[in-house]
């Protein structure tokens, strides 16, 4: 009897600590950061997730955090060190280059451990260099996992002009930029309370949409670097295309073709004069990535322009692709994981096809996509009664633009997107401008010293050319005042810092 | 002398004149001020019921317009809007109470001029209004010594003393108490502890008041503390929950693509005045009754007695 | 002769360091222990090395500090917005009490005072959207009022020079009634015999204010005063930042909205940790000047 109870005991022990042991081996608790409460926690109860969860014997415990909150947790988080840290991040909104650079020894590398447990990407790799590339530091090593969002366009923002307005005033669609003057001038006199050009703007968004005729288009990282006319980095607000720029802007301003309150009002309050679908929207144009985001129930008054020409008689759109579609801080894994090798073959699974599109939309088996007997997935919008548009439900309902993916070219054409709204909408209006993109600036990796550097020369040298070009539209003076901001510029130590953005990219060509 | 007040027949102070343009001119100001400081609450309330669009734009001034309660009920489908506000009334009474038991005795210690080692009393309760070590080391003490964070404990304990709160009630206690009461009470045979208590408690009637309702409000209002150390969503109080529906916009707006964000927007500003109605009222209407005990001679009844 | 020893009054009064006891036990476990984290100013902190294993950085943060092109900027914005809100948010608030203090009419008094303290819960984030709203010259009810008087206010948002101003008479706005309920619940701790005695001496209400509120106000308002000369650079983040533009940037950027901007694009948190730390400094030395002077000039004082 006392033996058949010892064997018991010693058999209970072995089973609890093969479970404890099993328990650690294949559960892991990743954190992701996601824009917004709003949308609730679904996205981490897909079928897709169980599915890939089944496959590889893995269980995920979702850590979620709200992007508003984000900034300072996540300070906190890093300064505690690794006993306040999960076994993963997921998304690139989670850390940044700036989180993981400097401190590697939280983190995981990846480079060898890529090839011995994740077939899918390794052969990505070997198909798309690029990919690789983007998650590399500046030593070569591998920290993160890279994504290439599925069913992009090409173009960024594009310009939409309303329709309504043009046959109203029997104007044809401006082709050059001093047509495009002319024709805001004329809207801003069209009416009570209208103008050529409503927003809350700043020079970031600027560059990229109002200016570009001018060929001044940076990149989206916020570094105001862009690329000249024979493709060398340059920053952009020391340029003559710049200064061309501005005193165009200028000239716009005091033809009242653009709202007086562009630097002083609020987003809400832009939004309450495009989206008031009772009085009607009151800009002549809007630039948007689709005419519903920026302007919901107006959007039927607004067409898609073709970029118009610069005075180079070059014609521009916004396009910045290593920005929008590639990302790379997809998947970090802490040092906290006591099994990264497992990890890692269940972030595998993102790598697929089929994969990427449930991710993007999602799942099939919740009934977001339908899968054909032909081989085609169409994406079904949401029913009426939920109340939500397309991409909202895209985001709900999946990770959406976060989290490793990678779709192949020829899959594309398998899927079907609806054409009254969402991606659908988008692909149809890229087509009109896709021509005309152009390289940018790539989103580039710097070393912790940059970084240090970057963050302290940055905000004194934008809040300086910001505010020069928020004086110059209102106020004038970009000709006479141009030699003294370019000395004053030189004083805040701006060549450093261009000289960093310089250095990363001579490093990224390199690879 | 023409300027003195009369007593009349009924026993009515017949005001002078120099009283008379005195009083006009206070309530005169007063009205204005009234107007001027109601504006912003009326304002808030319309808007709340009105059309955002049409609120941004500047059209509602006097009386709400496209009126409709969609920004409501929205609020108060939210999951966690309940919750919060049971969090934050659990979180604001028990703070509260143990910010009054922690920080009103050591300003009576420190108002006694001979408190031996005042000096250095006094500068150890002062000196962390200037210097601190700052987010990161509490939050690691926190976490790692005491195993508070996620707690209900971390709402209302670690922070619950405040070095303004005692240096008011201090210069409350030097100034209301006059010494001779302490002094009759020592050769009464009373101790500090049952003077503290017994006599000067309840002629502190005021200061208590003030405190607590600081102290409430600070409680009510708080939404940092909750950010930084609590990670269960069921423990949060209603202010971080309200955050998280209004502050995520903006950010999402300009680095999100597609129309996603303008729906967040559309949402956030249904219900970004609504909020402050429905997480204010109830502390707004607090003050009513803690405003009897500033009524004038709310210590004379005790000196007497 | 000789006063008891230090020890013997001590002991005496015993009961004074119990009720003190709570209060030190929590400041020490959760105050004074993490003080050891101002270090971080004197080091290059990387999260991955730990508070104590980052390397020593000595004064480099400070002096990077003091040699950067915004700093005379920022510290003067921060004094000038600070001085002015002090100036004009100092006073208003007794004004207020002393006024509240003299209505006989019990429910116009409260009415008074409920609806001066209810602005006080409106959130910052919505207050400066109302601003904003309020003073844009198309739409903003400011502006319109303005115009019926003939003053044209232009765009008072883009305009530099008004910053500060629309801070601070916003900050008044806001805040005056709420401010306002400390002195009065001074003021309830004025014996009514000596009103009645004033009366009997024949002064008119002016004068009764003069000689009895006032002089009650007096210590509470000394106090108030230096603890908030010793907060002089601590100007609030979130509202300056959310009614900067780029056209009032040169008097709206304050040290903390200006260390805000770096932390988003690497984690500064050394030299976040020195400016912290220079700030605090500051604001202790001007409280310690402050408390000195009033020390002499009156037997008012912080110690």
């Amino acid at each position: 009897m006392k033996k058949l109870l010892s064997l018991l005991l010693v058999l209970s022990m072995v089973l609890a600590m093969g479970a404890a042991f099993a328990e650690d081996d294949t559960t892991f608790t990743v954190a992701c950061v996601r824009w917004t409460e709003v949308w609730g926690t679904d996205f981490t109860e897909t079928a897709f997730l169980k599915e890939i969860s089944e496959k590889t014997g893995v269980t995920i415990e979702w850590q979620p955090y709200w992007n508003g909150n984000w900034g300072d947790q996540k300070s906190l988080m890093l300064a505690t060190g690794l006993s306040a840290m999960p076994d993963a991040f997921f998304g690139s909104i989670s850390l940044t280059d700036a989180d993981i650079v400097p401190n590697t020894d939280f983190f995981v590398e990846l480079t060898d451990l890529i090839p011995q447990y994740m077939p899918n990407l390794s052969a990505i790799f070997e198909k798309d260099p690029e990919m690789k590339a983007l998650c590399q530091d500046a030593d070569g090593k591998i920290w993160s996992l890279p994504k290439k969002l599925p069913m992009r366009p090409i173009t960024a923002n594009e310009m939409y002009i309303n329709k309504v307005w043009l046959d109203e005033l029997g104007l044809p669609m401006p082709t050059t930029y001093t047509e495009l003057a002319d024709t805001l001038e004329a809207f801003s006199k069209s009416g009570e309370g209208r103008y050529g050009y409503i927003a809350a703007s700043s020079l970031q968004f600027d560059l990229n949409n109002l200016l570009l005729p001018f060929g001044v288009q940076v990149s989206r990282a916020g570094n105001m670097m862009g690329m000249d006319a024979e493709g060398k980095p340059v920053f952009v607000p020391m340029t003559e295309n710049y200064k061309a720029a501005v005193a165009w802007a200028r000239d716009l301003y005091e033809r009242g073709a653009l709202d007086p309150e562009y630097f002083t009002q609020t987003s809400d309050m832009v939004r309450a004069k495009v989206q008031d679908t009772e009085a009607g929207p009151r800009t002549g144009i809007v630039f948007a990535w689709t005419a519903d985001a920026e302007l919901l129930g107006n959007a039927k008054d607004y067409v898609v322009m073709e970029a118009v020409a610069g005075p180079d008689g070059n014609r521009y759109v916004e396009s910045d692709p290593t920005f929008l579609n590639y990302g790379k801080n997809e998947f970090v894994i802490t040092k906290n994981c006591k099994n990264p090798g497992k990890l890692l073959e269940w972030a595998d699974q993102f790598y697929t096809d089929e994969a990427s599109l449930q991710t993007y939309y999602g799942s099939i088996g919740d009934g977001k996509i339908a899968k054909n007997e032909d081989g085609t997935y169409e994406v079904l919008l949401p029913d009426a009664e939920s109340g939500i548009n397309l991409d909202t439900s895209c985001w709900t309902f999946s990770f959406r633009d976060h989290g490793p993916k990678y779709m192949n070219k020829e899959f594309e054409s398998k899927v079907i997107l609806p054409t009254t709204e969402g991606d659908g909408i988008k692909l149809a209006d890229d087509a009109v401008n896709a021509q005309y993109a152009r390289p940018t600036f790539p989103v580039v990796a710097y070393t912790p010293d940059e970084l240090d550097q970057i963050g302290f020369l940055s905000p004194e040298v934008l809040n300086y050319v910001n505010q020069q070009y928020a004086h110059w539209v209102t106020e004038g003076g970009v000709d006479e005042e141009w030699d003294a901001y370019i000395d004053q510029l030189n004083k805040m130590g701006v060549n450093d810092l261009v000289q960093i953005h310089l250095d990363a990219y001579a490093r990224y060509i390199g690879e | 002398m023409s300027e003195m007040t009369i007593r009349n027949r009924n026993n009515h102070i017949r005001k002078s004149k120099a009283d008379r343009i005195f009083d006009f001119i206070i309530y005169g100001v007063a009205a204005l001020l009234t107007l001027l400081a109601l504006y912003p609450m009326y304002f808030i309330l319309i808007a709340s019921i009105s059309d955002p669009n049409l609120v941004a734009k500047g059209d509602v001034l006097l009386f709400p317009r496209n009126m409709s309660l969609d920004g409501y009920a929205y609020l108060l489908s939210m999951d966690n809007l309940w919750g919060g506000y049971g969090n934050t009334i659990l979180y604001t009474l028990a703070g509260t109470v143990i910010m009054l038991v922690v920080n009103i005795p050591v300003a009576y210690s420190l108002s006694r001029k001979d408190l031996a080692g005042r000096g250095f009393f006094t500068f150890f309760f002062l000196f962390p209004m200037f210097f601190g070590g700052g987010l990161i080391p509490t939050f690691i003490i926190l976490n790692n010594t005491f195993h508070m964070v996620d707690s209900f404990w971390v709402m209302v304990l670690p922070f619950s003393v405040i070095s303004y709160y005692i240096v008011v009630a201090r210069t409350f206690f030097q100034t209301s108490l006059p010494a001779e009461l302490w002094d009759a009470a020592q050769i009464d045979g009373c101790g500090n502890l049952r003077y503290f208590f017994q006599v000067v408690l309840p002629l502190s009637k005021a200061i208590l008041a003030v405190i607590a309702l600081w102290a409430a409000v600070g409680h009510w209002n708080s939404y940092f503390n909750a950010m930084i150390y609590l990670r269960t969503p069921a423990r949060f109080p209603l202010q971080l929950v309200m955050r998280n529906i209004l502050i995520n916009n903006e950010m999402a707006a300009t680095a999100m693509t597609g129309s996603a964000a303008a729906e967040l927007n559309r949402k956030a500003n249904l219900i970004k005045y609504g909020a402050i109605v429905v997480s204010s009222l109830p502390i707004m209407t607090m003050y009513p009754f803690v405003q009897k005990y500033f009524n004038q001679g709310v210590m004379i009844g005790a000196l007497k007695g | 002769m000789r006063g008891p020893s230090v020890l013997v009054r001590a002991g005496r009064n015993w009961g004074l360091y119990l009720l003190m006891l709570p209060a030190m036990v929590i400041f020490i476990c959760f105050t004074y222990l993490p003080m050891y984290g101002v270090i971080i100013a004197f080091k290059d902190f990387r999260p991955a090395m730990g508070i104590w294993g980052s390397s020593w950085a000595g004064l480099k943060y400070f002096l990077r500090y003091f040699n950067s092109y915004m700093f005379t900027n920022t510290i003067t914005n921060t004094l000038v917005i600070s001085l002015y809100t002090i100036a004009v948010t100092f006073p208003l608030p007794i004004i207020l009490a002393l006024m509240c203090n003299q209505m006989y009419a019990r429910k116009f008094k409260k009415f008074f005072q409920v609806s001066t303290y209810l602005p006080h819960f409106i959130s910052t984030v919505v207050m400066c959207g109302m601003i904003i709203m309020f003073l844009s010259p198309s739409s903003g009810v400011i502006p319109k009022i303005c115009s019926l008087a003939g003053i044209q206010t232009g765009d008072l948002m883009g305009n530099a020079g008004a910053f500060s101003s629309i801070y601070v008479w916003t900050e008044v706005w806001q805040h005056v009634g709420w401010d306002s309920i400390m002195y009065i619940a001074a003021l309830s701790a004025v014996d009514p015999q000596l009103y009645e005695a004033a009366e009997v001496d024949g002064a008119s209400k002016w004068q009764k204010v003069l000689a009895i509120d006032i002089p009650m106000l007096v210590p509470t308002m000394i106090t108030l005063f230096i603890l908030r000369c010793g907060s002089i650079l601590g100007v609030g983040f979130e509202k300056v930042y959310l009614l900067q533009n780029d056209l009032n940037i040169s008097s709206s950027e304050i040290i903390s909205t200006y260390l805000y901007k770096m932390g988003l694009k690497s984690n500064q948190y050394s030299y976040s940790a020195a400016i912290g730390l220079f700030n605090n400094v500051v604001n202790f030395v001007i409280l310690i000047l402050v408390n000195q002077f009033s020390r002499k000039i009156s037997d008012t004082s912080l110690f």
